[in-house]
């Protein structure tokens, strides 16, 4: 390599780009409840409201359903994950969403956002 | 069954590189929730992001090589640009994972880890968790006890035939007659005449009545009344036999219960087996009770309560004769009428044994006015509490709660739903050890010396029903004998068909240890057929 050519290079471009925009009204809430221990306590209130429903036993049962007609090593992790994630968001109740977010308006009214 | 599966080759090879170096490194981070949960988490309070895409909301995996984070979309992006990063933890919940196969991988040394790091954080070792092994040598005692019932002297069976007996039904099956709205007796003495170990202990003659010294001062001795019932239920002879003495011998050791009214076939049991201990062999000092009753049906129950603030956990262990179930019916505690149901229709569910058991195992959140005081946080606080069975018994018998009392308003009824259940029945999810273990996410550690040596697997034998009302009801008892079904209903003793037992309303259902339930069908000899003899004619009055 050449001294001259290295002059003329142009800049050399980030390898990851930096995504250091402004951060989004979602993500400073998110920090928020984060460092607040908020979130965790609403995690906790959630996985409590989707046992007692019976939510997660239906979620298992998909997931039993499932590997059974692939066969048990022919299943991974992120298998199930990709396909139970659409069936799972879609079968939350109505309730369980209204109380949190009934929680989470409360929780921002409390943090003067 | 919780056998370790087999690394898969990404992760031997990262043990044989890194051994548990990186587990080690690790530990510092861990913190488990009271609820059980193990999450990594660092010192900073700063969310954990992918350092490809800046991404925080997907599951994150922590590489256990060079720490870095990546979300699931970018966690192979991470082992091609480093060799050998093959290996991650989920961050959220402390589980190992494979890279480049995609999948949740298992090490017991690495759920070890965790699990100490979650121990020595508490502060006292309240946790419900036992990490010393299981003592064995206790277990071992157990079932040689219960061969030494089975095996002593089989042969005595043999020569106990009759020479009346006229068909091929097995021995010991003899209609007992009614003396009074008795069929409460009836039903559960023909269960226990079939109870593997038990009948064994009564017809070998360990249970020498000639030496009994209740007897022979003229007093009444349940046992030996017991003794004489068995030798005149296998003796052979099939005409109806009317267990008066024994009604009277009970009465005398229950009197509260004693009349013609009809009463509780399992209040009755466990009457029964209560005026066996009594008479029987006193315990010595050492704890465990060597009566019949006891060695055959006593088992142990675990019931721990864990505080839902600091995730203390306080264990007690109670024995029992037998399990009370209620009913699952599968209705959702949280009470929503604007809530669309997940099932179609309440109507619909079907009740099993196996729900009931779930339902008995489940985590029970104890109500506000059931505040445990929790010895680390020196105070009353909300918790759950979650039963397991510690120990089970040679026999086990599950009852079902199909009487309910409403003490406020002065009435019981009588549940009729239909309740399905199991002719074989695998009790490993309801041990301890399985759920103790379930508590603390997917892990492949041992807990409480795992019961590998005791068999958890049951087969039916006696089925007690009920049919009617509270007040006038009937008892039948369906037994299981060398795969045929028959209905014992006071005097008449008829062959049915399974699906006739299927579809019964069970009240009590009796199951016997694998091993001891073929062993002992194995023993009840039969004679051939004689042509006369049709298979299908009730046993009472055929002679």
């Amino acid at each position: 390599m050449s001294l001259r050519n290295s002059v003329n290079r142009p800049p050399t471009p980030d390898a990851v780009e930096d995504q250091e925009k402004e951060p989004t009204l979602q993500e400073i809430i998110n920090i928020k409840m984060i460092e607040s221990g908020e979130k965790e306590k609403l995690m906790e209130l959630l996985r409590e409201r989707l046992v007692e429903c019976g939510w997660k036993d239906e979620m298992k049962a998909l997931c039993r359903a499932y590997i059974k007609k692939k066969g048990t090593n022919n299943v991974t992790v992120d298998d199930l994950v990709h396909v139970i994630t659409p069936k799972g968001r879609a079968s939350i109740p109505d309730s369980i969403k209204t109380e949190l977010l009934l929680r989470i308006r409360a929780f921002l009214a409390s943090a003067a956002l | 069954m919780y056998t370790n599966p087999k690394p898969c080759k990404h992760l031997a090879d990262y043990k044989l590189r890194h051994g548990l170096s990186g587990y080690n490194l690790l530990q510092e981070q861990i913190r488990t929730t009271p609820s059980g949960k193990s999450s990594v988490k660092n010192h900073q309070t700063e969310i954990p992001r992918c350092c490809f895409c800046n991404g925080y909301q997907k599951r994150l995996y922590l590489c256990l090589i060079c720490s870095s984070i990546s979300c699931s979309s970018h966690t192979l992006l991470h082992s091609q640009c480093e060799n050998g990063h093959d290996i991650a933890v989920d961050i959220e919940r402390s589980e190992l994972y494979c890279v480049l196969c995609c999948d949740q991988v298992y090490d017991p040394d690495f759920d070890k880890i965790v699990m100490l790091k979650h121990l020595m954080d508490l502060p006292r070792s309240g946790n419900g968790v036992d990490v010393s092994a299981g003592r064995r040598s206790s277990k071992r005692r157990r079932l040689c006890s219960a061969l030494e019932l089975d095996l002593k002297k089989t042969k005595q069976l043999v020569s106990m035939r009759d020479l009346r007996a006229k068909s091929c039904y097995p021995l010991g099956l003899r209609g007992l007659n009614n003396l009074g709205s008795t069929c409460f007796m009836n039903s559960v003495l023909q269960a226990l005449l079939h109870a593997p170990p038990f009948r064994n202990y009564f017809l070998t003659g360990q249970r020498n009545h000639e030496v009994c010294r209740k007897r022979s001062s003229d007093r009444l001795c349940l046992l030996c009344d017991i003794y004489v019932f068995f030798s005149a239920v296998f003796s052979g002879d099939r005409t109806p036999y009317s267990p008066a003495q024994l009604l009277y011998s009970w009465w005398q050791h229950s009197a509260n219960l004693a009349s013609y009214e009809q009463q509780d076939a399992h209040e009755f049991f466990i009457s029964v087996l209560d005026g066996i201990h009594e008479n029987g062999v006193k315990a010595r000092n050492t704890g465990e009770c060597h009566c019949v009753a006891h060695r055959v049906f006593s088992g142990q129950l675990r019931s721990d309560v864990t505080c839902m603030s600091c995730g203390y956990t306080s264990t007690t262990y109670d024995p029992f004769m037998d399990i009370s179930l209620n009913l699952d019916t599968g209705n959702c505690p949280s009470t929503d009428l604007a809530n669309k149901s997940l099932k179609p229709s309440d109507n619909t569910y079907v009740s099993t044994l196996l729900g009931c058991l779930d339902l008995f195992t489940k985590p029970e959140k104890l109500g506000s006015d059931q505040k445990f005081f929790c010895e680390n946080c020196q105070e009353r606080q909300d918790s759950v509490k979650q039963m397991s069975i510690k120990r089970l018994p040679l026999v086990l018998c599950l009852h079902i709660k199909r009487f309910e009392h409403f003490p406020v308003r002065r009435m019981s009824r009588k549940i009729d739903r239909y309740m399905q259940f199991p002719f074989c029945l695998d009790m490993n999810p309801y041990l301890s050890s399985s759920v103790v273990r379930n508590r603390f996410g997917n892990r492949m550690f041992a807990f409480e010396g795992d019961e590998l040596d005791t068999s958890t697997e049951f087969e039916i034998f006696a089925v007690v029903t009920h049919s009617g009302t509270l007040d006038s009801g009937h008892y039948v008892t369906y037994l299981h004998l060398k795969d045929q079904w028959y209905k014992c209903d006071d005097a008449w003793i008829t062959a049915v068909e399974e699906e006739v037992v299927r579809a019964s309303q069970c009240y009590m259902l009796f199951y016997a240890q694998k091993m001891l339930y073929y062993k002992a069908n194995e023993d009840l000899v039969c004679q051939p057929v004689s042509p006369r003899a049709d298979p299908f004619l009730p046993i009472a009055g055929c002679c």
